[in-house]
Order: structure tokens, then sequence, then C-alpha cells
């Protein structure tokens, strides 16, 4: 990631700049003129395919986990538990959440930093990620690695680096082995607005349309790269352009609308599982916090804004309206998910804790796999 | 029993993993319509199909990165660089993903990555490289130095089973070298019979008593060649070719320094941040008592590799500045 | 004021002749080299003429349209510098370049074998860019004088001395073979060597008789030779009262010069390079000063006869005992001369093949007994000689060095036995130590062979 742990310093950001928040109204104007390149859009009042209502609850319950589990580990930072540093995707809940669990049990997920959520969906055990957060040898990479850079391998989940980018053409060859095997699997990997830019995405992608090969890549727009906006960030209307570019299906999403993300999502997987290749799904949501712990977002964000916007958007507000508002649970019940989910996120760190950390003697091993 | 070329023991060796063993895939520009730019996989898109040898586009970062992708669902892919020099556009790939993949406890990730190496006259800065400095550092690659057809054939397979990231260093120069032109010691016979060479295993080409002579790649026709004209000067120096940089045959390097007080390590790379430092200061820690003179080394002079042929003669290390270093190893 | 001829060129090694299509320049009109002057076509192929040196187009001989064989002039130019025809650069055509087939490097290449005679590279430092704030560099002070050198042991020497149990001292004092006569590894390589060697002369110790009763004792009466030989050295010692006085020699220039030329020496002559030759010669520089002319002579009646010239005694151990034959005029020999001449009556005593004459009129004698091993004697002189000079072995031994300190050299035992009556100690002590300076400080440089 940029440098985490960097003051921020300059001048306050002024409203003038902050035309991204309305970004939304803006594409869907524009979206008349992109309708012809073969992106589609769908906006919040479309009606989303609305699954049973078990999992319409286990989504939430996720959706709340993933909230939970953020919020915990926050606050494990400041009490001095996270050796390092910790990046959170709060604003990307819904989306993490809604499009991992349309992958199949073996399928593979290439999650970003901020895909909690799909962590989650995928079945990676909170006390996992938190034994990896607190730098323990129980973590799935045994103190070698902290902070989001956290895989699972029995779960088919892929450990991250730093360098912004990399992530797409190794999905694109996780994905190649299945189209190779003849598997019918597909493979799912996000990508940052700012990471969007990186050179690797574009070979990634190219690749995986090329050799048409069974990838879902999302791009987790929040509007932010650490401290820069969009408009320093690219130059086109819109990055789901990008995808007719390479020749593949694109899509733009409201992001924090977990069933939309459901039925796109899960409709691309499909695709791909059936052979007809890759798609780009541009998921807009907000980044509710700064970079990273170390972020002070106040000193580049019109914090007004950002509240406001959080007011109308936040993923997991929204999907408790949402349930509530065609009844499909009760009151009870969501508050009794929101409980469980509280509990189940501090069970799994007070666990974590008393993992102990990684032995010295540890250092040199495994840097060779064996024969 | 058999004389193979370097190129056709490659060949073969590739040739015979995929038939072995399905996982085995290849990859990289124009291998396979074209069957690859020096020929290696000619034929072998016909007889596998257009699923294991398949032609990419111009992006060897992201290609790399689906190999790695691919090697870690199950694969065990052959990824070929036109030449060494592109090796640095997927450099970030390989060092951070693939070097450190392991030991993060993500499992292991398999892939050979196939890198034609070193000069072939005057191609210039960008065709000419060797690129091991780069990357001897790196933990979790191994990096593979053939320079006979019969360690070539061994080499290739030992790589393509091996479950860690190699870099297979493949040198030009040796691709088409007639057979006949080759001294004896560099021309072994095949085994027909399947056959691997192990890493780190170093070989002695010439034994000698007064001075050792470490060296690995292309620059092993130049150490035999000094060590002739050496021999009819009184002076018996022993040849050891490393064939691989990572792992090395530390314990070759140590007991020849043990036997000869004199060492002089030799190779195509740059001697700045070359290899030959490393070996050099193994030697200085763990057998400082054993020498009778202070370690030389000869490499490449540290200029880009220059492209006309007056100035590429100056650049490399050709027989007479190794004949000079022995020379002054010897008397002094 | 030169002239240049413009000629037609040949366009292609079949081509006979071209036709002039227009001249692009007219009379008078200043050129430059390389301008093209006037175009032509040859095979369809249209081209350029140039201008093949800079200067004034003075005349112009072919006109358009005119067809004309390779090598006519057409033009001459004036021009400011003289010019050869050989200077023509040949016209380049103004069609489309033939296009090569851009062929995979997969051609086997061919290797240069190494010939050496191209330039060496030599490897720069990186000069400072930033104005001289380096570290300047430390006087280190690589060429170091040959005695310091010398103790300069590396480490697989300083591990073979200590695994060998050699001392230090012994090692740093080898002639080194290395650089600046460093001691190498190969040369502690070869002490050890020839230390085991040596170190099996183990006397065996036996706990028995030496013979059985019957073999106890013999009696040997001597032989007339062997007779007169003891009458001789009985007379010496009891007629003549001598006194021996001893002088301790440096060999270490004449064994490093005996040791680096021997082998040429013998074959080119046929004959073993000994000390004998040095120390003959030594004596006879010795007596050059007529300081020390009282050492070569006869005494008789009560009388020195100092001769100067040197008839040079030298004795021999034969099979038929105790021998002296005298080299005649020693003091004229050449080097190569005095060796053979030396080896020659040795051989000879040897063998017994001496003339009567050989062994008279001698003026002084030298008795090598060093060859037996000794480092010291006191020798018998051969009456009625006055003096006689006895070497003992040449073997390293510790000494004091010029500059200070003990090192080890090779060293010899001189001994200088003079009869009393004809010379005192001082003389014989003198001519000693003229003895002495001769084999130290002896001009090998004029030993030409």
């Amino acid at each position: 990631m940029n440098n985490q742990h960097e003051e921020s310093s300059g001048a306050p950001v002024t409203k003038d700049d902050l035309s991204h928040l309305d970004y939304f109204k803006d594409l869907k104007e524009r979206y008349l003129s992109i309708k012809d390149l073969d992106a589609r859009w769908h906006s919040i009042e479309e009606p989303a395919i609305t699954p049973d209502r078990d999992t319409c609850m286990h989504i939430h319950y996720l959706i709340s986990l993933t909230r939970a589990i953020e919020e915990t580990l926050d606050s494990s930072f400041r009490s001095g538990h996270i050796p390092g540093t910790a990046f959170f995707g709060r604003g990307n809940e819904a989306s993490s959440v809604a499009s991992a669990s349309c992958l199949h049990e073996e399928e593979w997920l290439i999650p970003m930093h901020r895909n909690c959520g799909a962590h989650l969906a995928k079945g990676h055990p909170p006390v996992s990620i938190m034994s990896h957060f607190f730098g323990r040898a129980a973590g799935p990479s045994a103190g070698r690695d902290g902070n989001f850079h956290v895989g699972y391998r029995p779960k088919k989940i892929t450990q991250l680096i730093s360098h912004i980018g990399t992530m797409v053409p190794i999905a694109a060859g996780i994905a190649w082995a299945e189209k190779i095997r003849g598997t019918g699997r597909a493979a799912l990997t996000y990508i940052g607005d700012g990471g969007s830019s990186a050179g690797d995405v574009h070979e990634g992608m190219n690749l995986a349309a090329v050799q048409k090969l069974p990838l879902v890549i999302i791009i987790d727009n929040n509007q932010f790269a650490y401290k820069t906006l969009l408009k320093d960030q690219f130059a086109c209307k819109s990055l789901v352009l990008r995808a007719p570019g390479y020749g593949m299906p694109g899509y733009l999403i409201d992001g924090t609308n977990a069933l939309l993300m459901r039925k796109i999502c899960g409709d691309a997987l499909e695709r791909a599982r059936a052979g007809e290749g890759p798609t780009l799904i541009e998921s807009i949501t907000i980044r509710a916090a700064g970079h990273s712990v170390y972020d002070k977002f106040s000193d580049y964000a019109d914090m007004e804004e950002l509240n406001k916007w959080n007011e109308e958007r936040d993923p997991v507000k929204r999907f408790d309206e949402y349930l509530l508002a065609n009844e499909i649970v009760s009151e009870d019940e969501i508050g009794t998910s929101h409980t469980r989910a509280r509990q189940d996120a501090e069970a799994a760190r007070d666990e974590a804790l008393k993992n102990p950390f990684p032995s010295p003697e540890s250092v040199e091993d495994d840097v060779y796999a064996p024969d | 029993m058999s004389h193979l070329t370097y190129r056709e023991a490659i060949s073969a060796a590739i040739w015979e993993e995929m038939e072995r063993d399905e996982s085995v895939f290849l990859l990289g520009e124009d291998i396979g319509l074209g069957g690859g730019a020096f020929y290696i996989t000619k034929g072998f898109q016909e007889r596998f199909g257009r699923e294991r040898v398949v032609d990419m586009p111009l992006s060897e970062a992201g290609f790399t990165g689906a190999a790695i992708g691919a090697a870690l669902n199950g694969m065990r892919p052959i990824v070929e660089f036109q030449f060494a020099d592109f090796v640095t556009e997927s450099f970030k790939m390989i060092v951070d993903f693939a070097g450190g993949n392991h030991y993060r406890q993500m499992g292991p990730v398999p892939i050979v990555l196939r890198l034609p190496s070193a000069s072939l006259t005057s191609a210039g800065p960008f065709h000419s490289q060797n690129p091991e400095p780069w990357f001897f550092s790196t933990p979790g690659l191994k990096i593979a130095a053939p320079t006979t057809a019969y360690d070539a054939k061994g080499m290739m397979k030992t790589a393509i089973r091996d479950n860690n990231p190699v870099l297979y260093l493949e040198y030009k120069k040796f691709y088409s070298y007639p057979l006949g032109d080759l001294p004896e010691v560099l021309r072994p016979d095949i085994p027909d019979e399947d056959y691997t060479v192990p890493f780190g295993k170093a070989r002695v080409l010439r034994k000698g008593g007064d001075i050792s002579l470490i060296t690995f790649g292309t620059t092993v026709l130049e150490a035999l060649e000094a060590a002739d004209i050496l021999d009819s000067e009184g002076v018996q120096v022993e040849v050891i070719d490393m064939r691989t940089i990572f792992p090395f045959d530390k314990n070759a390097i140590l007991n020849t320094t043990r036997k000869t007080g004199k060492l002089l390590i030799l190779h195509e790379a740059r001697k700045r941040g070359g290899v030959a430092g490393e070996f050099a200061s193994i030697v200085a820690e763990e057998a400082f008592e054993f020498l009778d003179a202070p370690i030389r080394r000869v490499g490449a002079i540290d200029t880009p590799v220059p492209m006309s042929p007056p100035l590429e003669k100056v650049y490399l290390p050709g027989t007479e500045r190794v004949v000079d270093a022995l020379r002054e190893l010897a008397a002094y | 004021m030169y002239q240049a001829r413009v000629r037609m060129p040949q366009m292609g090694s079949s081509v006979h002749e071209s036709t002039v299509i227009e001249w692009k320049k007219a009379v008078g009109d200043r050129v430059l080299k390389g301008e093209p002057l006037v175009s032509a076509e040859s095979d369809k192929v249209e081209f350029a003429i140039e201008a093949p040196a800079s200067g004034v187009l003075k005349e112009i001989l072919v006109a358009s349209e005119k067809i004309v064989a390779v090598g006519e002039v057409l033009a001459v130019l004036e021009t400011d510098e003289p010019f050869s025809e050989e200077e023509i650069t040949p016209p380049t055509p103004s069609g489309p370049p033939k296009t090569s087939e851009w062929t995979a490097p997969v051609a086997p290449m061919k290797r240069e074998r190494y010939k050496p005679t191209s330039p060496r590279p030599t490897q720069r430092p990186l000069q400072a860019e930033d104005g001289g704030i380096t570290t300047p560099q430390a006087d280190l002070n690589y060429n170091m004088p040959l005695i310091s050198r010398n103790m300069w042991l590396s480490p697989r020497v300083q591990r073979l001395a200590a695994e060998h149990g050699l001392n230090l001292g012994a090692v740093a004092s080898l002639a080194g073979s290395g650089t600046n006569g460093r001691v190498t590894a190969q040369d502690v390589d070869r002490l050890i060597a020839a230390k085991n060697s040596q170190e099996s002369d183990i006397i065996k110790l036996i706990f028995s008789p030496m013979v059985p009763p019957e073999a106890r004792e013999r009696t040997e009466p001597l032989s007339r030779l062997r007779k007169r030989i003891a009458e001789n050295l009985t007379r010496s010692v009891q007629q003549i009262p001598q006194v021996t006085t001893f002088l301790e020699v440096d060999m270490s220039d004449i064994t490093a010069w005996r040791a680096a030329h021997k082998d040429e020496f013998e074959h080119k002559h046929g004959a073993k390079l000994t000390y004998n030759p040095f120390f003959a010669l030594a004596i006879i520089a010795a007596l050059r000063d007529p300081e020390n002319e009282r050492l070569n002579g006869t005494f008789e009646d009560d009388a020195l006869t100092i001769k100067r010239y040197v008839n040079l005694g030298l004795a021999v151990d034969s099979p038929e005992g105790l021998m002296v034959p005298v080299l005649r005029d020693a003091d004229g020999l050449g080097f190569a001369d005095l060796v053979l001449a030396l080896t020659d009556i040795a051989d000879r005593a040897r063998t017994g093949k001496l003339a009567p004459e050989e062994v008279k009129e001698g003026t002084i004698t030298l008795t090598n007994f060093g060859a037996s091993g000794a480092l010291w004697g006191n020798p018998i002189i051969n009456p009625p000689e006055a003096a006689i000079v006895g070497t003992g072995a040449v073997a390293p031994r510790a000494i004091a060095l010029p500059g200070g300190g003990v090192g080890v050299r090779p060293t010899m035992g001189l001994s200088v036995t003079f009869d009393h009556r004809a010379n005192n100690g001082i003389a014989a002590g003198r001519f000693a130590a003229t003895v002495r300076t001769a084999l130290e400080g002896m001009d090998l440089s004029q030993l030409e062979f």
C-alpha cells in the first residue's frame, strides 16, 4: 500500500472538489450515451431478484459480521494488539459479501484489502483473520505477513501482496487453470479505483478476455485512492468503459445494494462457468473511513459530505431498511443478527488473542517448498 | 546414448515432461504458432494442442502473474521469456509474489521461467544480459545455469518437477553451438532413459592443483581455454562449473580452495554485484586460512552491454583477461 | 589549383555502361564534396554521381542521354586540394534499398579462438563526480621491499607452518618463489616434503655385539703410497708450527647464483658446478692484494719464498689416499676453464691418473672438507707451502644481518692454517678476512660461461 504512516498535510479539500459524491447522478445521465457500448446500468430503483428468507438472513448476518469484525479489529489496533498497520473496508460490506456469496465452495476467491466481507462469505473463520492481524502463529501466514494480506487455503482464498494490480493477472491464471482442466469453475477478484490504473490490471484483463478465462473482476470504486480523488485517477467517464475496450461485458452498479450485486455478480459467474469468458463489474461505494488506521481522513475529505453519504447509503443500514421495507424479516430478527455478529466478532478476538506468537526459531522455515 | 545440441536437449526435456505430466503447460510470446524465437517449442502446439501451448499477448508481467496463479491452482506452467532481458517486466511478480508465497504459508509456486541469457555477438544492451544478480538475493527462488546439453536436459526436468519457482537460464550462445567445436568435456553423452541433474551440485571440468577457477554459464569456454594455456606454462588450473547459481555447491568452492589456495571466480555477468562477490565472501569467511593469494574475480566491465564488436570484445570477459588473472595468481 | 576527374562509376558487377540523364550543376558552379552533380541510369536503376571533391565545375564532357562506359570521364573539377582518384566514394543508387530478410538468431555463432593480441580493457575506478568529496585513497603500500616481503606470510602459509610445527622465522627466511620473493604455500609444501624425507634418517639402536668373535679386529698395513702420504703429514705436523684461524662466511649470494646457474652450466660444459671454483676464485682474488702475498709461497731453510702466481693445490680424497693435485697458474684461468680444470684434476686424482709433476710445486692448497659435512676443521699444511685454506659445509645457520637482527643464511666455516714461522696471526687473519670478503662480495655478474 502507499505510505501507511504518512501524516496528511496541505490545505483541506473544498466542497467543489467533491463533485464525485454526485458521481451517481452524473453517471445516470451519462448512461444514456454509453448504453450502446454494451455497458449496462442498473439503478437503485430497479428491482433486484430477492432470494429466499434464509439466504437473506445469511447475507444480513455476513454483512453485519463484516462490520463487527472490522470495528473489533479497529479497537484492537487502538489497544495495541495489531503489530504494523491495518486497512478496513467500511462502506464495502454489502458489495463484498454479496459478490463472494455467489462463489461455489470449490472456486477460488482472490480478494483485496477491503474485501473482508468476501472472506467471510467464502467461509474464512473470523478467528483465523484476527490471529493473522495479531501476528500469531495460528494465523494463515504463521505471522509471516499481517494486515489484510491474509489468505486461507482451505477455502481457496489467496493472499495478496502490497503491489496493487498484481492480483488481477494472478486471478486470471487461477481461472486459466480451471479452464485448462475443464472443471467448469470460475474465479472472482477485486481491484480498487486507484488500483485499476496499474499496468498489470490491463495485462490481466486483456489476457482474461483474449483467452476467455472464467473470471469475474469487480472494481471496488470507493472514490478514494488513499488521498487521490477520481479526477486525478482516470480521464474516462467511468471505469466500466474499459470493459468494451477489452472485449468483455461490463456492469456499473450501486455497490451498497447487496442484492443487486448478488444478481449481477451471480449472473457473471454463471456466464464464466459456461465458458463465455470474463466480466467486469464496477461497484460504486464510498470509503467511509481513512485509507488505513493511521490515515487522518479529515485532513483531505469533507467529513460533512461524507457523513451525508453514510446517512443515505451505509450498506448495513440499507440492507436493514430493505429487509424491513419488504417485510422479509422482523426488527427483532435484525437486532438478533447484529447482536450475534458482534458477539461472534468479540469471541473470535478473544480466542485469537490467546494464540501464541510464532517462535523465533521458526523464522528460517519454509522459504522453499519441499519436493 | 546420443548427442543432442543444447537446444535439442531443452526441447526434449520439455516434451518428455509434457507427456509425463498433464499439468505442465507452456506460455510465452510466439511459442505456439511460431515455435518460439529460438525454435525450442517447434512442433509442440501440433502435438500438445492450443490449450497447452499458448501464445501470449505482449504482457510479461501479466502472463507471469497468470502463470503463478495457475501454479497456485494445481498447474505446472513453463513461461518462456523471449530474452532474459525482458524478465524485468515481471520482476515484481517473481520477487514479491512468487518468491515469498511459500514462506507466507500460501502454498508452493511450481513455475519454470525460461530465460535466454547472456551475450550473442552484438546483440546489444537488451538482448545480452545475465539476470541472476537481480534475483540472487531473493529468497524462495532457484536459479539454474546449465552449460551442456546433458545438464540442460536433466536440469530442465528437475526444474519442472521442483515445487519452487525456478529461473532457468538458457545460454543462447550454446543453442546451436556445433558439437564438434566444443571441448569434449562439454559434450557428454546423453542417456536415452529418463534422468535428472540435481540442483546445487557443481561439476569439475578439469582437475588441477595450482589454481581453482570457479565459473558457470558461457564462460566455461573461456575457462577451459585459459586453463589449457596455463597448462602449457606449467600451471595446473582446476576448472569447476557451478551449474546452479542458487542453490549453489558451497562445498565444491571450499574444497577446491583448500586444495589450491588460489581462487579465481569468473562469470559473464558484470563484476560489480555479481554472484562472484558472494562466493568470494564465503571463501573469505569460511576458508580464509587456506588462501595463499587474494581472491580474484573476472566479469564483464561495469557498463551496459555495448553493441559494436570492438566494444563488446572489451566488455566481455574474454580468454585473455582470464589468462592475465591466472598468470598473476600463479606468480603471486 | 588541382584537378579532379569525375568518372562513370560501376553500379553492379555486371554493369559496363550507364546513361547520363541530367546535369544538376552547371559549368562555373561551386560544388561541395559529395554533392550530386549528375543523374545517370543503368539497368533501370537511377542513381546520382557525386562530386568526388570540393571545387568548381570546370568542364562537362558528356551531354544528357549519352551512354558512357564505366570509368570514362564525365566532367572535370578544379579543386583546392590535390585529389587522388582512389578517393572516389562509390555513388549511392536512388532506388529503394534492398530489404534483407530478418533471420532469427539461430545460426551457429562462430566463436573466435583465443588470440593474445587484442587490447586489454583497463577497469577505470568509478570517478567521484561530487567534487572530490569521497574519502581520499590511503597509501596502501603494496610494493613492500624484499626483506619485509619475506616476513609477509599468507594465511595458508601460516596454517601449514602451524600444522607441521614449522618455526615461522624459518619459513619467513626461505627463498620465496612468489612475487618479490614472497614465500608461497608451495615453497612451504616443498620444505615440509624435504623435512619429512630428512627425518627418516633415524639411527636404529641395536643391543647386541656388532660382529662375531672371530671378526672383532683386523690389521691393515699401509700401502706404499699411503705410507708416503703419512710421512708427509707427520713431517708437517712435527716440523711446522702451524696455527689455524677461523672465520664464518655468508654464502647467500653464491648459493643463490649457483642454484640458478648450475643446470645451465652442466648442460653447456658437461661438468658439475661445485663450490670449489668459487673458493678458488676467492683465494686467488685475496692473493692479488700484495698485503696478502706472504700467504702464497713456500717456507724452506728459514726463508719464505713469495710466489706471485698461484699454483693451487686441491685436496682430493681418492681410494688410494689423500691426493693433492696442483692446478698450475690457476690465477690466469677464466671461470669456465677453472671449473673444468678443477673437475679434471679431481677426477684424475680419484682415478689415479695424475702425472708425477702434477702433485708438485703448489703455492697454496684448498681443502674442501665441507663435502663430508663437517662445519669447521683445522687442516694440516702441505709442506713446504706457507698456508692451507679449509672450507666447511655450506649450511643454513643463524647469523647477524647487516641491518641488525638475526637471520638464517647459508653459511660456511672458513679456516686458514698458516706456518707461524712465515707469517703472524694478523697477516693470516687479514688473508682469511679477504677471502671472506671475496666470497661474500663476489661480483657474480662477471662469471661468464
